[in-house]
């Protein structure tokens, strides 16, 4: 039956609910695809954990060696301010608000000590990286090549297309060199060439399987000048051919390597399991090839096996190195090839590339044979140079990347929250179980951040900190001769506070001239501290893109500037009572939190940082197990240049 | 479960979901790629990437529209952005002008040997053809989406309308000598 019908139509109606199950590997190699990438995220989150962990205790030794170091010179550091005090007859009628004058400290020692030189990671880290993704890659290799050796037993005719032919011939004369070179050149890219070897066992008309190792070995070394830092294992197709492309951007031989284009595709079909399917052949010459895979001896020389074997080599050592035997037939021609060869850690530089019959009509039988190869030549010079000026390029480019934007100026502020992780009461300890309230003020300042890396920064800045409490519960009186535990008094006349119900003074001695004749009041005693405070830490960007995620870490020192001690009678009177003598002039605090960041305009972003900042060494003495800290939300816009 | 939660739970990275997905749209996809293959081999080779693409921005699925529609544009952007990469659409060069139909005495020709026709066409001409004739894309549509001319996109079908029909009659030729 036979109509006139327009082509086209004929394709629709033909391949309107065309469907076809595709081989079930392909799912196979989509999960483990999978699998790896949440493996892969997985593995960084313990990387990230460490580094925050890493940070915490440089913090906390920094933390540690400043607060020996200030306790040696800040013995006394309070200044008793009592020399502009009136006599006052009634202190309790009185609201003096002067603040205590400014102490005078110069921390800059102390401080600079904080600023040392930090290492630049990032080239430690980098290798590190690389070398770990080396590994993976061998482990990968491996197991690619396992699965590609299943199918080989399952299926192992294997045809290819013209156009590998036809390239194959082109790259004869050229690629031993390569070869060697890249042998030599990356040594632990060899689990990838052996599975790219794979791909031997496809032969064309006049095919040599040799040939196409060679190519897939050129292409692996092209390939890892670039792609060693993001490289895959061998396991996933996309990555495979990301190297082959790679491996074109990169060449550097012109002609030769241009003509393998074809074969890398090939080979790295093949090294993810999937070499083993029928081509069809653009011409309509179907080429089988018989591929024998075996394990080979990995400490074998080529130079000194002669390739021409059709045997299947046995396995006789662990290693992974994997020979491959070609033999095409069909149309008279046999092609037979040793892939083996080319474990690069074993001394590749003695291992002879093949040299092979070009142009071999279709009826002729090549040979794969073993030739020696000049110890350098033009090419392996070229590739070198070529190699160096990549490195050269890639130093540029992150020096070019570290040098801009490296610094980051950030107004900030925060709403501070005061507390302390015990009940205890720095002024006497009889007050210790008072209930206290912790007032939330308000810290601002300037941030300066400096990027070391692409991860790590450096943070500094000046933020101004009140931290001010009240003891509720408390009762005072005047005195002229008794005083507040730990208050040195700003006027002669004293006042005293004590837990309510402490008892009052002693029925007073209307003899003594000095005895105020004054009763006792209830209230609340407030303590007010002002500090400058200058933090040094450390931020490990989580995320770093549009929006970012940062674990910081580091110390803050607090220079006090303002220390009160007055009372609040229930009345609302205010009455100063003097000032703390047992705060430290210079304290530290450790901190930890963590940084949201939004980019919201190139070099403009919108911070926010929750931190937390535990108080270390606040009271030179009689802390009364007060553990102050304090959590500051501080928000910011921030410049980078 | 229906297939929006089955996107939904994809979206959260669940490989049970993940392959429930494969399974539903595996076949359909295949077929996809097939005919913008140049070969079965490479085809298998584009599923796989186009499925870990589209597990990958799945995300970006809004439930706007069919899934399968969604989810056969990924593949066949991939296999074009595949191609492109390879920088194979620079070969085909000429200037042919469109021409109109091209009609062709039809037997029961089977669905196998007109994959094969069609993969043996140059890479660009079975994308055109694919595209303009099987997915109903238009001249200009494929123009951007290959970076070509309209017309290029026109005399490339044209090209390939050309070559198919040859094929086809080569094959009447040769299999089924007196058909008509």
């Amino acid at each position: 039956m036979s109509e006139k019908k327009n082509i086209d139509r004929l394709f629709q109606e033909k391949f309107k609910d065309f469907e076809e199950n595709p081989p079930e590997f392909i799912w196979d190699n989509i999960r483990e695809e999978l699998e790896e990438k949440k493996k892969k995220r997985f593995i960084p989150i313990w990387m990230r954990l460490s580094g925050v962990a890493a940070i915490l205790v440089v913090g906390l030794l920094l933390g540690l060696y400043f607060i020996n170091d200030s306790n040696g010179t800040n013995n006394n550091p309070v200044v008793i301010d009592n020399t502009n005090a009136k006599p006052q007859a009634s202190p309790l009628k009185t609201f003096p608000t002067d603040k205590s004058s400014k102490n005078d400290i110069n921390a800059s020692e102390t401080y600079d000590k904080s600023n040392r030189p930090t290492v630049n990671q990032e080239v430690v880290s980098t290798d590190g990286k690389s070398t770990k993704q080396n590994n993976s890659t061998n482990h990968d290799g491996t197991k690619t090549r396992n699965t590609v050796n299943t199918h080989y037993n399952k299926n192992a005719v294997v045809s290819t297309d013209s156009k590998s032919k036809k390239n194959a011939d082109k790259t004869v004369v050229t690629q031993p060199n390569n070869t060697v070179v890249n042998n030599a050149t990356t040594p632990n890219k060899n689990t990838r060439a052996n599975n790219a070897r794979q791909q031997n066992s496809i032969s064309g008309k006049n095919n040599n399987a040799l040939q196409q190792n060679n190519a897939v070995a050129n292409n692996q070394s092209a390939a890892g000048i670039n792609k060693a830092a993001t490289g895959k294992g061998n396991k996933g197709y996309v990555n495979n051919r990301a190297r082959f492309n790679s491996a074109v951007a990169n060449n550097t031989t012109g002609e030769a390597q241009n003509a393998t284009q074809q074969n890398n595709a090939v080979a790295n079909k093949a090294a993810t399991g999937k070499g083993n399917k029928n081509y069809v052949n653009s011409k309509g010459q179907f080429n089988s090839a018989v591929a024998n895979n075996a394990k080979g001896k990995a400490q074998s020389n080529n130079g000194a096996v002669p390739n021409n074997a059709v045997v299947n080599n046995t396995s006789s050592s662990v290693k992974k190195d994997t020979d491959t035997t070609a033999r095409t037939d069909g149309k008279n021609n046999t092609a037979i090839a040793d892939a083996n060869s080319a474990n690069a850690s074993q001394n590749n530089s003695a291992i002879p590339p093949a040299s092979i019959n070009k142009d071999v009509p279709l009826t002729e039988t090549a040979i794969a044979a073993v030739d020696t190869v000049k110890p350098e030549n033009e090419l392996e010079k070229l590739l070198r140079e070529k190699e160096a000026g990549k490195k050269d390029e890639k130093e540029k480019v992150l020096a070019e990347n570290t040098t801009t934007n490296k610094w980051n100026v950030k107004p900030q502020l925060a709403p501070v929250f005061y507390n302390s992780l015990s009940q205890g009461s720095p002024i006497d300890g009889q007050f210790a179980g008072n209930t206290k309230s912790y007032e939330n003020d308000l810290s601002y300042g300037v941030g300066v951040n400096y990027a070391v890396s692409k991860k790590i920064t450096i943070r500094s800045g000046v933020n101004t900190l009140n931290l001010n409490y009240e003891t509720q519960g408390v009762e005072f009186y005047a005195s002229l001769n008794k005083s507040t535990t730990n208050v040195a008094a700003r006027t002669n006349a004293n006042i005293v506070v004590q837990n309510q119900g402490t008892g009052t003074i002693t029925t007073p001695n209307a003899f003594n001239e000095n005895q105020m004749p004054a009763g006792t009041f209830n209230g609340s005693m407030l303590q007010k501290t002002g500090y400058v405070e200058v933090p040094v830490e450390m931020a490990y960007a989580l995320l770093d893109k549009k929006f970012g995620i940062d674990i910081i870490g580091g110390i803050s020192t607090l220079f006090l500037n303002d220390n009160n001690v007055s009372v609040v009678s229930t009345q609302g009177y205010t009455t100063n009572v003097g000032q703390a003598q047992n705060l430290n002039s210079i304290h530290f605090s450790t901190n930890i939190g963590v940084g949201f960041k939004y980019r919201f305009f190139k070099s403009f972003e919108a911070n926010f940082e929750p931190m937390f900042k535990y108080q270390v060494n606040t009271f030179s003495r009689d802390a009364g197990n007060f553990k102050p800290y304090f959590i500051g939300l501080y928000s910011g816009i921030s410049f980078s240049f | 479960m229906g297939l929006e939660q089955l996107i939904k739970d994809c979206q959260e990275n669940s490989i049970k979901a993940q392959e429930q997905l494969y399974r539903l749209f595996a076949p359909k996809l295949f077929a996809v790629c097939l005919k913008y293959s140049r070969s079965r081999v490479d085809a298998e080779d584009n599923l796989q990437d186009g499925f870990l693409l589209i597990f990958k921005k799945i995300n970006q699925y809004r439930f706007e529209g069919s899934f399968e529609g969604w989810a056969k544009r990924v593949m066949v952007n991939n296999v074009l952005q595949k191609y492109r990469t390879e920088g194979i659409f620079e070969i085909v060069t000429e200037n042919m002008t469109e021409e109109a139909e091209v009609e062709i005495e039809t037997d029961d020709i089977p669905l196998e040997y007109l994959m094969a026709i069609i993969q043996q066409l140059p890479d660009r001409y079975r994308m055109v053809f694919n595209l303009y004739v099987i997915d109903g894309y238009s001249h200009k549509e494929i123009a951007a989406m290959l970076s070509i001319t309209d017309g290029t996109s026109k005399s490339n079908l044209a090209r390939a309308r050309m070559i198919l029909k040859e094929k086809i009659e080569t094959r009447q030729g040769n299999t089924i000598p007196t058909a008509k």
